[in-house]
């Protein structure tokens, strides 16, 4: 079955007809034209689809659209203002922290989660923040690099 | 796949009517949005994210945990941090930040998984849980809610409301998770240790142990054994050969049977241990 739904995303209302069971991954990517947001293994498992609802990170391979109506969804889109990449995006770029890249907007979108709540991590606190979220390329190390260096940019 | 549909009731008694063996109540969704892949009878979602409610509450006596609270909102919390923190390390542990942001208290025990986390921690502070279903309220005992894995006295017809325990200034907890790893494992044992204490001497133990049966199980004979010792007389050996000679684990993808009786035993000393010395 069909549904209209009005989506918020990234400050802007999206007005979309999906069918009912659509999962909130598939219609960024698909119906709104936002691929930046990732589908790895669809089960909760790798945190490439990470978005913000509300302001904290949520897993939208499992989360149905029609759940995620009068909710504000951030996704990586949404960071940049006025063509400026946001502090994090930076940290991650100087950090050389991306190589394939293709999990990198899930890491941003849980390390924005991270440092809103705490500003100042711990390095056992950004592994357990980061915990969620699965690299096959980097290795970590430097995922973690870009977290502390996020950290200090916005300070 | 046929299509799902997902209501939205505006009332419980609306929400209640809905119910049937074709339907799965969501709240989270982080269990039912797997679910759905294999329970091809499933064609109807109940969201109860517009009736049921989120949050925790201190009354005089006792604390109320409602069913939409997240693991991250027990985690955060400084009221479960005082009078659970059992709970409070039990749900710092399930799988990682964006599952806990979403994830349900209410869905974790209404999920009745041997394996769930949140259940062990909320059992040794005597927990009871409020549900309704079509003959009205009821309030029982956590312990007597689970009848099976996956299954409860509510029999997919009800709709768990909230949880309370009461305030208790001389209980200790403590819990304790073994999984593969840290992140994102689903526990191959997971452990819960309460004592009511009269100074060192204990009036009451609450020993519970997940993963390890069909459903999440207090060890009578260690709960006895404990009953009205002064701790430093309890023998630690013989605690652990009582729980090793009480449960019968089984074999299954994420562990073996002989491995997990050795551990639980292990871990329910190492929590027992844990309650008295470092809990609250
Ligand atoms: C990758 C991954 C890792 C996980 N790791 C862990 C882990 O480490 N530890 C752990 O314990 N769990 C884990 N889980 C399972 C799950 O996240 C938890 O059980 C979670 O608490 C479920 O809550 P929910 O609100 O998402 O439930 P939902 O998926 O919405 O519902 C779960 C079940 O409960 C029923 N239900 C929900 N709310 C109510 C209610 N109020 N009344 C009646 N029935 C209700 C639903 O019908 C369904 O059967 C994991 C899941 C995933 C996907
Ligand atoms: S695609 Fe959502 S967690 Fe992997
Ligand atoms: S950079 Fe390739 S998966 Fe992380």
């Amino acid at each position: 079955m069909k549904r209209d739904i009005t989506l918020k995303i990234n400050g802007q209302s999206y007005e979309v007809r999906i069918e009912e069971d659509a999962l909130l991954m598939d219609v960024l990517r698909k119906n709104l034209y936002l691929p930046g947001t990732k589908k790895g293994c669809g089960e909760g498992e790798c945190g490439a689809c990470t978005v913000l609802v509300d302001g904290v990170s949520e897993l939208s391979c499992l989360m149905y659209a029609v759940m995620a109506e009068g909710k504000e969804i951030t996704t990586i889109e949404g960071l940049s203002k006025g063509g400026k990449l946001d502090p994090i995006q930076e940290a991650f770029v100087e950090a050389s922290a991306v190589q394939c890249g293709y999990c990198i907007p899930g890491m941003i979108m849980s390390t924005k989660n991270l440092l809103d709540k705490n500003p100042h991590p711990t390095e056992a606190e950004i592994l357990d923040g980061m915990s969620g979220n699965i690299c096959r390329c980097t290795g970590y190390k430097k995922i973690v690099d870009a977290v502390k260096l996020a950290a200090e940019k916005r300070a | 796949m046929v299509g799902l549909s997902i209501v939205k009731p505006t009332c419980l008694e609306e929400a209640l009517a809905l119910l049937n063996d074709d339907t799965f109540v969501i709240a989270g969704g982080t269990d039912v949005a797997i679910q759905v892949h294999t329970k091809p009878n499933v064609t109807k979602l109940v969201d109860v994210n517009g009736i049921l409610k989120k949050g925790i509450e201190e009354t005089k006596d006792s604390v109320i945990i409602y069913a939409l609270t997240t693991h991250t909102d027990v985690m955060e919390s400084p009221i479960i941090a005082k009078w659970a923190p059992a709970l409070k390390q039990a749900c710092s542990q399930v799988a990682a930040t964006q599952i806990r942001n979403m994830g349900t208290i209410g869905g974790n025990v209404s999920n009745a998984s041997p394996a769930g986390d949140s259940i062990p921690a909320l059992l040794v502070v005597d927990t009871k849980v409020t549900y309704v279903d079509a003959q009205g309220e009821k309030t029982i005992a956590l312990k007597d809610f689970f009848t099976g894995p996956g299954k409860t006295v509510m029999n997919k017809r009800g709709l768990v409301t909230k949880f309370e325990f009461a305030k208790a200034d001389n209980l200790k907890t403590a819990f304790t998770k073994v999984g593969k790893r840290n992140a994102m494992a689903i526990s191959v044992v997971n452990c819960a240790v309460g004592l009511y204490l009269d100074g060192d001497k204990i009036e009451k133990a609450n020993i519970v142990l997940g993963s390890i049966a069909p459903t999440t199980l207090h060890i009578k004979k260690a709960e006895e054994y404990l009953f009205g010792r002064k701790f430093a007389e309890v023998d630690l050996n013989a605690f652990w050969s009582l729980v090793f000679n009480s449960i019968n684990p089984i074999d299954d993808i994420r562990s073996t049977a002989a491995y997990r009786k050795q551990v639980a035993a292990n871990v329910a000393r190492s929590t027992l241990i844990t309650a008295y010395e470092g809990g609250k």
